[in-house]
């Protein structure tokens, strides 16, 4: 380019200047300037000033208000998603004839205290933070703790938890100063991410994905940004650059799991509540064997005097240096040659224990083995542990082999004097207990030689030892077993001249064998297997990593593996610049807490607006932008921008409460409005069907939770309970048989009428009746459902065996009610399933269609079949 | 500053193009085409025409979850079986990724399989495929498949859908979309399965993603109630059945006349199709109209003669091999049948025996059954699974013995029929040990992009808009296989 002259320069400099804003970058758009707040075209309620001059504007005759019963359907569909009972539609109606106003209001006010508005409004936020209850691909494991986002969730919104609180907890809760539980199950938000835990699969890759997922679920949800378009290269419309992307990214690279244990405040005082009765219950065993002890000294002292002379100790414990079960089990040798089993789950009928052990030092000869079951009584507060797996601490040794291995390998058994002889305990199995097995022929010492010892159990029913030694013995005859060795050598020593040490020894075996002492000690052992458990409940939430912190940079071509320059966490250039909040000592890199704040400074154009849309969304079934997840240029463009920057506005100044600003909408004449067609001939309208200038209500089909719930709610088998685990209603096999997770255990009572909402959501098995009518796939953030019909939908409503119980359910109430008088009981399904009463047209033909149904002779089925036509009709699962 | 800050909002949609959102889609695509009986709906612009004429109409996709081992089945490598027992050569095992195997002792494995030459084009199979032998004029062999995923479910989301990652919509939904269905009173995408383990996707395997879910394939049982709810309870006799249906219809025309919407029109519609669905659905698994000879053909009952087949796959898969047929008869555009698992990681030499007794038989019986009646020029067949199975025996740690493969993306076999494929042929090659493609690389992307060809799309502009995208089977990959076309 050739230089311009100064005069031609100074003029290109002015008009530069003149179009500094719109030269600034090509990228002018409407959503990425702050809404400004603009004045009501005219006094009355704000939105119908807005909407009331745009169809003045056009020539356009709104319709006239909805009659109250259509009303008050809507006002329950759109605020809580359940029906007014008849009872509260009567009510209403009559309010209503006397003041129409405050009989609204009154009913708007009494619906958003509704803990099932919660229920209602969560869910939709639940579509945007891709709730799940597993992970999603091939293991697709349970997310046991899933639900308590779910339940904060809901709580948040029934507590109006302001929407700025609201998004900055769920975005950075865990970084906010004292986090409390309720914070950091809010940052659930990002555990909703898919999770790929296949076998063999490249694990940064699937960190990578997450990161990903939780850019873009935050962008969907808070930003309408589609910068999932810059992942892999810059975004084609927006304003958006690749290396931006990952700035974004750089806030969530650090962000690692966490679990910890959460009880809940009342699972927690059950527990003390429990300890403390189960402590209250220990002291009293623990006075009852203090006293015991007074008269054991005595009986102890008899007892050792009628032991009489002692034999000498004479075993030498063999340590095993291998020890194998045929079970899998896990076995474990201490020192002493003491060889501990802890056993798999399954208990098969054969359990055999090989050990192999090398020839005990210092015998010559072995003349037999000693096999001691090892029980251990209780001390304190530890309770006993019985030598064997069986009933009450029984084991049955069917019989032991031995071998011995020479050196070069070559095995011979070495038979028992009494061969296949078999060994069971059932009673005092806290102690130890000992058998003596003799050789058929002494054997002795080869240099290297080796002990192979075979155990087997034969018995099934794990009764397996559970605690062993094996001793051998080169004396002859074989020395007595009664007393353990170490018991054995304290009583060698004169009792003046005993230690601590082999005193307690003493008296510990002398506790173990004394009847009344180990019933009492029985008792307690118990009572201490009965300790109540700590709470263990868990959160799903996330932390910062703090050490070895992951470095971002940009992924060439969206390939993790491809490393392209080093970014720090930043936002869009397009958008307002983030200022990170003033932390002493730290460096002042962003987190994700800036980020969070970032959305709700007042310079930020999209926050507000997207929210607001997605509310309206809510109430119209179309957002005012039709597209709620993308504001960006290719998005549609605003049918009212002004009211949508009003409104926007207004959500900031009323505190961003989301309550507040539906009942604002609600209140509007614009949503009170008809939602029928046959008058828009009057309105003048080209295209009747065309409602973007809203002058009339939209009437579409209500989403999959709304369609069971308002079948459970019609019936009157709905449960009302609030929150919890989620439940699983029943399905057939060869739906939930299809993953690679296929337990799908029924829920049983109430738990299998509990709203939609509560359905267990299994990646690899939706359930099918919401899928049907379009329930989200919870892969990425959902800001807008599709409404699709089909055939399924039909043959869902008609068999599918919810369905059907429901219409049973009220055949049957009715058939009750108003045996005799077909017309109650087809107004009553009316009142129930519509809330208004039938037109005689529509009288007429149910009362037909129910005559006919009588003719199979079952009067209960004909109103079992007029109730499931009421529920299969388009009106039913239609908000009007 | 700019002007127009806002353009002027758009009038809405028009009711042609409600009525195509709302009814468009899968069985609702025979709505359509009833809708259009009834001249409901002049031109439907729910469904996208075809860029150009389409040589395919119906699709039997044969999904062999785990993937099946290409050098035991398709791709004889005598040098392999020379150099069995050896390492890789460095420069390959250099590079190499495996999920289980450990790299530093893998060693070849030749296979222990024979292979010989077949029909008139003379193309090598396994001793395991003698019944698919006999079909090989008419088979396109692809010996170059490769991909770059080696995992079970993002190896399948791939194949199926195009993305490693979920939520994207399959195959058969982006042709429902494209193409409608044809059935009057079946489902347009059906889904058949014989399942050994479960399939890792579960219902993402035929899922409509982020297309409108009527675009997603049905689950078919192959016996009992075929459809999920398509049977009426027990209590309701069947003549209030149609008595339901009708008065549910004449309560919504009252309603149509108050309310004045259309789309209630459509679930009249819909509730008539659903009745006759209930009617359709049992007659398409009501398999006592075939001929004996056809029941054999396929082996429809040879699990009663095999005592091995302790799960009765052998019969089941060949139930669903003749109800694929059936099905693309009744106009359903779309049928997949899964069979899992070839993933044989060990156990090889006897699982592929047990698959391909399973499978060889009833899959040629189809070709020669849709060729009799007519239907192989119009109906594309593919055969396939996710990836292939090393050239290298798998070690992993566990395993006593070597006697499996391991997954494997960079080279794999598949072969497709009919429909616009030009039969007799083998298209591609691996090295001599078969560890990558030599000649004729076919991606994933490269596949989908010629069977959106066969019928009638450019796979470039068969577009869904979603979250400000348009969106694609073939992302932004894909050429069409020029070779592969007759």
């Amino acid at each position: 380019m050739t230089r311009p002259s100064h005069g031609l320069a100074l003029a290109i400099a002015l008009l530069v200047g003149l179009f500094a804003d719109a030269a600034a970058s090509d990228h002018w758009h409407w959503a990425f300037q702050a809404p400004v707040r603009p004045e009501a075209p005219a006094a009355g309620h704000p939105i119908d000033a807005f909407i009331d001059a745009r169809l003045a504007a056009e020539g356009i005759e709104p319709l006239p208000e909805a009659d109250p019963a259509t009303l008050l359907r809507r006002l329950h569909l759109d605020l809580v998603g359940l029906l007014p009972s008849p009872e509260e539609a009567e009510a209403f109606a009559a309010e209503h004839a006397r003041d129409p106003q405050t009989a609204f209001a009154d009913a708007v006010d009494r619906l958003l205290a509704s803990p099932h508005f919660g229920e209602r409004w969560g869910r939709h936020w639940l579509d945007l933070s891709r709730y799940a209850d597993s992970d999603g691909y091939l293991g697709d494991t349970e997310r046991a703790w899933a639900w308590r986002y779910r339940d904060w969730v809901v709580d948040a919104v029934n507590r109006d938890l302001p929407y700025d609180r609201f998004s900055i907890e769920q975005i950075a809760g865990d970084l906010l100063p004292d986090a409390t539980v309720d914070q950091r199950i809010a940052t659930g938000f990002h555990r909703n991410a898919l999770r790929n835990t296949e076998a063999g699969v490249d694990l940064e890759l699937a960190r990578t994905q997450m990161v990903i997922d939780r850019v873009n679920a935050v962008a969907t949800t808070w930003l309408a940004l589609t910068l999932a378009c810059a992942e892999c290269h810059n975004h084609k419309h927006d304003p958006l650059k690749q290396e931006e992307f990952y700035r974004v990214y750089a806030f969530f690279n650090n962000l690692d799991d966490a679990d910890p244990v959460a009880p809940f405040p009342e699972e927690t005082a059950k527990y003390e509540r429990d300890r403390a009765a189960w402590d209250s219950k220990a002291k009293e065993f623990e006075s009852v064997l203090a006293g015991e002890t007074e008269t054991l000294a005595g009986r102890q002292r008899e007892w050792e005097d009628r032991l009489g002379p002692l034999p000498a100790a004479a075993w030498t414990a063999l340590v095993p240096d291998k020890a194998e079960s045929g079970a899998s089990d896990e076995m474990s040798i201490s020192d002493d040659g003491a060889v501990s089993v802890k056993a798999k789950k399954s208990d098969p009928d054969t359990v055999t224990y090989t050990l192999e052990a090398p020839w005990p030092e210092g015998l010559g000869t072995i003349a037999g083995v000693r096999l001691e079951a090892l029980g251990s009584p209780g001390e304190g507060r530890v309770a006993g542990v019985p030598a064997g797996r069986g009933k009450d601490g029984a084991f049955a040794l069917s019989d032991l082999a031995m071998q011995l291995r020479a050196s070069d390998g070559s095995t011979r058994s070495l038979p028992l004097a009494e061969p296949k002889e078999s060994w069971a305990v059932d009673e005092e199995t806290r102690r130890t207990h000992a058998k003596v097995f003799g050789l058929g022929e002494t054997v002795s010492a080869e240099e290297g030689a080796r002990l192979v010892l075979t155990l087997r159990h034969k018995e099934g029913g794990g009764t397996t030892l559970r605690r062993f030694r094996l001793s051998a013995t080169a004396s002859e005859p074989l020395p007595p077993t009664e007393l353990p060795d170490a018991v054995l050598a304290a009583l060698s020593v004169a009792p003046e001249g005993r230690s601590e040490a082999q005193l307690s020894e003493i008296a510990a075996h002398y506790r173990s064998i004394d009847p009344a002492w180990s019933a009492l000690r029985l008792a307690f052992d118990e009572h201490l297997a009965k300790a109540p458990a700590k709470p263990a409940s868990k959160i799903q939430a996330v932390a910062e990593r703090r050490a070895e912190r992951r470095g971002s940079y940009v992924h060439v071509r969206g390939d993790y593996m491809r490393r392209g320059d080093d970014v720090s966490p930043g936002v869009p250039a397009v958008l307002h610049p983030l200022r990170p909040r003033p932390r002493d000592g730290e460096d002042t890199e962003p987190d994700r807490l800036d980020l969070a704040h970032w959305l709700f400074d007042d310079a930020n154009p999209l926050t507000a607006r997207v929210a607001a849309n997605q509310i309206w969304q809510h109430l119209f079934g179309d957002g005012l932008v039709a597209t709620p997840d993308d504001f960006g240029t290719e998005g549609a463009p605003p049918t009212h921008p002004e009211l949508l920057d009003w409104l926007a506005t207004e959500f900031r100044r009323v505190g961003w409460s989301r309550k507040a600003l539906i009942r604002l909408i609600v209140s509007s004449q614009a949503y009170r409005r008809s939602s029928a067609l046959p008058a828009a001939a009057a309105a003048g309208l080209p295209d009747p069907t065309d409602n973007t200038l809203l002058w009339r209500q939209n009437r579409y089909r209500v989403e999959a939770e709304t369609v069971r719930d308002l079948h459970l709610a019609a019936s009157g088998l709905l449960s009302r309970k609030l929150g919890g685990k989620p439940v699983r209603p029943p399905l057939p096999g060869f739906v939930t048989e299809v993953g690679r997770s296929v337990g799908w255990p029924e829920s049983k009572g109430e738990d299998r009428y509990r709203r939609g909402l509560y359905i267990f959501l299994k990646r690899t098995v939706m359930y099918p009746s919401l899928t049907a009518f379009d329930a989200p796939g919870t892969e990425v953030a959902c800001a807008r459902r599709d409404r699709t019909q089909s055939p399924m939908q039909a043959l869902t409503l008609l068999n599918d065996p919810v369905f059907f119980e429901c219409a049973e359910a009220l055949g049957r109430e009715l058939a009750q009610s108003h045996a005799d008088d077909a017309d109650a009981a087809i107004d009553e399904i009316f009142l129930r399933c519509l809330a208004r009463l039938p037109e005689p047209a529509e009288r007429d033909a149910l009362r037909s269609a129910c005559a006919d149904f009588a003719r199979s002779g079952d009067a209960e089925l004909a109103l079992v079949g007029a109730a499931r036509v009421v529920m299969n009709l388009d009106e039913f699962i239609t908000r009007e | 500053m700019n002007a127009a800050p806002f353009s002027p909002p758009p009038l809405a949609r028009s009711r042609r193009d409600f009525l195509a959102s709302s009814a468009g889609g899968l069985g609702a695509l025979a709505l359509a085409s009833l809708l259009r009986d009834d001249g409901l709906l002049a031109a439907p612009s729910g469904f996208r025409a075809p860029h150009f004429a389409p040589k395919a109409k119906n699709c039997i996709y044969f999904f062999m979850e785990g993937g099946p081992s290409q050098m035991d089945l398709f791709d004889p490598k005598p040098k392999l079986n020379e150099l069995d027992g050896q390492p890789l050569p460095p420069s390959v095992l250099e590079k190499a990724q495996f999920a289980f195997i450990k790299k530093e002792e893998a060693r070849l494995m030749g296979s222990p399989r024979t292979f010989r030459k077949y029909g008139q084009c003379g193309m090598d199979l396994s001793d395991l495929l003698p019944h698919l032998s006999t079909c090989v004029d008419d088979i396109a062999l692809v010996r170059s498949m490769h991909c770059d995923q080696f995992n079970h479910l993002p190896g399948q989301l791939l194949m199926l859908t195009g993305s490693p990652l979920r939520g994207w919509p399959t195959l058969g939904s982006w042709l429902n979309y494209g193409l409608g269905s044809e059935s009057r009173d079946l489902p347009g995408y059906v889904v058949l399965t014989t399942l050994g383990r479960g399939l890792p996707g579960g219902a993402a395997s035929w899922s409509s993603g982020f297309l409108p879910s009527n675009y997603g394939g049905s689950l078919f049982r192959s016996q009992g109630s075929p459809v999920l709810n398509l049977e009426t309870p027990d209590r309701i006799p069947s003549g209030m059945q149609r008595r339901s249906v009708e008065a549910i219809n004449d309560l919504n025309r009252i309603r149509q006349q108050r309310t004045g919407h259309d789309e209630i029109d459509a679930r009249i519609r819909h509730y008539e199709l659903a009745y006759r669905m209930q009617t359709a659905a049992p007659e398409l698994i009501d398999l006592s109209g075939e001929s004996a000879a056809t029941l054999e053909a396929y082996g429809v009952e040879r699990s009663e003669r095999d005592s091995s087949d302790k799960n009765g796959f052998q019969s089941a898969f060949a139930r669903n091999c003749l109800l694929a047929r059936r099905l693309v008869e009744r106009g359903t555009r779309f049928v997949t049948l899964f069979l899992s698992t070839w993933d044989q990681h060990s156990n090889l030499d006897s699982a592929l025996a047990t698959n391909t007794r399973i499978s060889d038989q009833p899959v040629a019986a189809l070709l020669k059954d849709l060729k009799e009646r007519g239907l192989l020029d119009e109906t594309l067949v593919v055969w396939g699974g996710e990836f292939g199975r090393t050239p290298l025996g798998e070690n992993r740690p566990g395993f006593k013995t070597v006697t499996g493969r391991d997954h494997h993306p960079h080279s794999f076999s598949l072969w497709m029929a009919g429909g616009g494929i030009k039969g007799g042929q083998i298209l591609g090659s691996t090295d001599e040990v078969g560890w990558g493609v030599a000649e004729d690389p076919v991606h994933v992307h490269d596949l989908h992009a010629t069977i959106l060809h066969l019928f009638g799309f450019d796979h470039e502009s068969l577009t869904y808009r979603f979250q400000g995208r348009d969106f694609r089977l073939t992302d932004v990959h894909g050429h069409v296989v020029e070779k592969l076309l007759a």
